[in-house]
């Protein structure tokens, strides 16, 4: 901690010179604009600015690109509350508590809730990350492929708390999203389900499925409501939120925090699972999992503070190994290294300044998005009292020009269409969506990691209990799919105790 | 499948054509506007990086007229910039493509229309060597004790690298038949999460570009046992030769290609102003601060080298079992 300090201020001397705090400003700006756009997610926004930046000196250049990669993180929160529209993987859960919030007219509190989450948890995970990181790394390297495929087993048993009402009807989104997964060329490059599509060798994009199957089919239920004539009073929108409120949120924003920032730190799990698994965790340890899906902030508070979390955490091996731990490292990691900034071993020793300066910086950012966005709920509100007429078209444009700009491919947009109308009717017959992208997004993964232990175990699979790791997380997937059922088997036996007593 | 075989022809046809003018004296095309080069990798990867040297030489030193620009076209393993180039860009001069072995044996294993021959080669630039690494703590200090590993423990010994097909998988099944043993190739999402694989002994050896591996090595936590290379960064790395592994690794070529169709004096141009970029101090600059061995083939050779490796790849795919077979 001793040589630590002098270290930090000089990277916070480099972040607050005007010049340097300008590109912060700019970052933390165009970050959140671009992360409210559905399509435009983190690692798009960065992959954007990258020829921009490579002309820039470098400390400023990964400044504003630390700064935009904060901005973007919490950006998607505010689509996601406010229409139900997820811009990235990270914010899909924030959509199921965050909008019912802003439905019962709590939008602000969730917009804060957002804000104050992303920013204890940006925090507190680059504290970690700079007080850890060494050896954070070398615990992570204790996750080879088995490991890897029961942490992505573990994330599946969140559809638990994904479903709603019906654990059938989860698990068969979820199995669905997991068919989607097996789309494009895999592992060992054998191509599947393309139909020898060249557009298909990637698979059916994520951003794609989210789009349609949240976003336009949200547009395609409120168009049914308005010909049907219902009109949707307008609520008094409620602004700020109170003390009790963050009170009640602090537990969850901790936990949320360790979540994401250990998940963020295997390289390749991402904050997609982070939040997806906190939010899980939230409905375990809450004593009344029956609010969550009904507008409970600690649902939103859990998945905002995983997904800041998880930024910070994948850090943690890009700058320790070289190596990128989501899409959005990976492009950090490529600027780094066209401004001939090797990132690994020796990047603490070599570049301090740099390492330093980026440390800094995302310390900078999370304040300024706190500051920035604050005053902007207020703003942000308003949009809910934009007719709907009016908002359906502009969210309608915004989806496709989004998706279209990610490949600029016309299939992605018939693509986005089919999965806009498949969401309405799942949607209409009280299916929920969100298993469906749990599924597509642990099952390319899961199915990687799963092919690659049975290589290396000659295809026996009992090996792959011989690792402790492995074990622990079997164990801990079995609570998670067994607690509901038990705790609410005791609950029941408990009432019909006293009945019989009182009787 | 009657229009892939007459794009086939078309294709041999300005293959034969460019062969013709390799030998004829200067050219007498220029370009009479601004100039793309297409690469299939992402903005910040080695093959865009390396497009971006190129036009800042051409641009900077005025070697080409016209103004270039560099386009990154990702997805679709590559096959989206592929197609774009060759099929939409036909016969257009004023568009260049990065060339890799991934380019070339792509388009074999999902039997697609944009293989090297539908393209005009122009001129092979440089080659990345190839490193051989285990992690540090393991005992193996020569590719021999590997081999040896091997016999004692057939397909226990695990390589660790990119997807099948790619050269690394290639290299590894090139050195299993020098050894006659068996190792079991695990695949990754590219070198980069393979090393971690190998840093926490998941997988036991890699052999990939020395780029993302070198610091590893500088670190103490990897062992290099060999290179198919010397290298500067690493000078103590015997050549594979050296320690008596004689294999013919593919090699991990970075070429550049022009879209099929283009007139033979543009071909000549562009095999010209390509020879003139490796005159320049600031490309020497770049290939020893990238680690890359300066090459350089074109015309007849060039032709020559893909048939070569195309031959390669193709018995090493079958041997694999990854070919599908073609309806």
């Amino acid at each position: 901690m001793g040589d630590v300090l002098p270290l930090l201020m000089g990277g916070f001397e480099t972040a607050l010179q005007p010049q340097n705090l300008l590109f912060a400003f700019i970052g933390a700006i165009l970050g959140t604009v671009i992360g409210v756009l559905p399509g435009i997610g983190p690692a798009g926004a960065l992959a954007m600015l990258l020829p921009i930046v490579l002309n820039m000196n470098p400390v400023g250049a990964i400044i504003m690109l630390a700064a935009l990669y904060c901005g973007a993180m919490y950006g998607g929160s505010t689509t996601s509350i406010l229409l139900n529209v997820p811009g990235e993987s990270s914010s899909v859960v924030t959509c199921i508590d965050g909008h019912q919030m802003a439905l019962q007219g709590r939008a602000g509190p969730a917009l804060c809730i957002a804000a104050i989450g992303s920013f204890i948890a940006g925090t507190l995970g680059v504290v970690a990350l700079m007080l850890f990181a060494p050896r954070i790394a070398e615990w992570a390297l204790n996750f080879g492929p088995p490991e890897y495929f029961v942490l992505m087993v573990f994330g599946l048993s969140s559809v638990a708390s994904l479903s709603g009402g019906s654990l059938v009807k989860g698990l068969m989104a979820m199995t669905l999203g997991l068919m989607i997964s097996t789309m494009g060329t895999d592992v060992t490059g054998v191509a599947r389900f393309t139909f020898g599509v060249a557009e298909l060798l990637d698979g059916i994009e994520f951003l794609i499925v989210t789009i349609g199957l949240f976003a336009v089919s949200e547009v395609l239920l409120n168009t049914n409501e308005l010909r049907g004539g219902e009109i949707r009073s307008v609520i008094k929108h409620r602004i700020f939120i109170s003390f009790r409120e963050i009170r009640d949120s602090l537990g969850a924003i901790g936990r949320g925090t360790v979540i994401g920032f250990f998940v963020g730190v295997m390289p390749g799990a991402g904050a997609g699972i982070a939040s997806f698994l906190s939010y899980s965790v939230e409905t375990q340890v809450s004593k009344n999992p029956e609010r969550f899906g009904h507008g409970e902030i600690r649902g939103v508070a859990a998945p905002e503070s995983a997904n800041n979390a998880a930024s910070a955490g994948a850090m943690v091996p890009m700058l320790t190994l070289g190596i990128p731990g989501s899409g959005t490292t990976a492009i950090l990691l490529l600027a780094l290294t066209a401004l001939n900034v090797h990132p690994g071993p020796m990047m603490f020793s070599q570049h301090p300044e740099v390492v330093w300066g980026l440390i800094a910086a995302l310390y900078v950012g999370n304040v300024m998005l706190l500051v920035l966005n604050l005053p902007m709920v207020g703003l942000f509100v308003r949009l809910l009292y934009v007719p709907m007429r009016l908002m359906l078209p502009v969210i309608m444009v915004i989806c496709v020009v989004g998706v279209y700009n990610a490949n600029q491919q016309t299939l992605d947009l018939i693509f986005l269409c089919g999965f806009g109308v498949l969401g309405y009717y799942m949607r209409k017959n009280r299916y929920p969506v969100a298993p469906v992208i749990l599924g597509l997004v642990l099952g390319t993964r899961m199915e990687e990691a799963l092919r690659q232990s049975m290589i290396m175990s000659q295809g026996n699979p009992l090996a792959l209990l011989d690792r402790p790791i492995v074990v622990a997380f079997l164990l801990l997937t079995l609570v998670f799919l067994c607690a509901p059922v038990i705790l609410k088997r005791l609950r029941f036996r408990g009432r019909k105790v006293e009945l019989e007593t009182e009787g | 499948m009657n229009s892939i075989q007459s794009r086939r022809f078309v294709a041999t046809a300005a293959g034969v054509l460019a062969l013709s003018v390799a030998g004829s004296v200067s050219a007498q095309w220029a370009p009479t506007e601004r100039v793309t080069m297409v690469t299939h990798s992402a903005p910040g990867t080695g093959n865009e990086l390396m497009l971006r040297e190129i036009a800042d030489i051409w641009n900077k030193n005025k070697i080409v007229p016209r103004q270039v620009g560099v386009e990154s076209i990702t997805g679709s393993q590559g096959e989206k910039a592929r197609r774009y180039v060759t099929f939409q860009n036909k016969g257009n001069p004023h568009m260049l493509a990065t060339y890799t072995p991934q380019s070339l044996n792509l388009p074999m294993l999902i039997n697609s229309d944009t293989g090297w021959r539908s393209f005009t080669p122009i001129a092979l630039m440089a080659v990345d060597p190839m490193l051989l690494v285990v992690n540090a703590d393991s005992p193996w200090r020569s590719p021999r004790d590997l081999i040896e590993a091997a016999k004692q423990k057939p397909k226990q010994i695990l390589q660790g690298g990119g997807s099948y097909g790619s050269s690394a998988s290639m290299s590894g099944k090139i050195f299993e038949d020098f050894g006659g043993v068996q190792f079991s190739y695990t695949p990754f999402r590219g070198a980069g999460e393979a090393i971690p694989q190998l840093l926490g002994k998941h997988v036991h050896f890699m052999m990939e570009n020395p780029a993302e591996m070198a610091q590893h090595v500088k670190s103490g936590k990897l062992r290099a046992l060999a290179a198919t290379e010397k290298l500067e960064q690493l000078p103590d790395v015997p050549r594979f030769q050296d320690v008596g592994v004689n294999a013919r690794f593919p090699k991990q070529f970075r070429g550049v290609m022009a879209p099929q169709g283009i007139s033979a004096e543009a071909a000549q141009y562009w095999v010209q102003a390509l020879g003139k970029v490796r005159e320049t101090q600031q490309w020497k600059d770049y290939v020893a601060r990238t680690a890359l061995v300066d090459s350089w083939t074109t015309g007849a050779a060039l032709v020559a080298f893909f048939e070569e490796e195309e031959k390669t790849y193709m018995r090493l795919n079958k041997e694999m079992g990854l070919l599908k077979t073609p309806k």
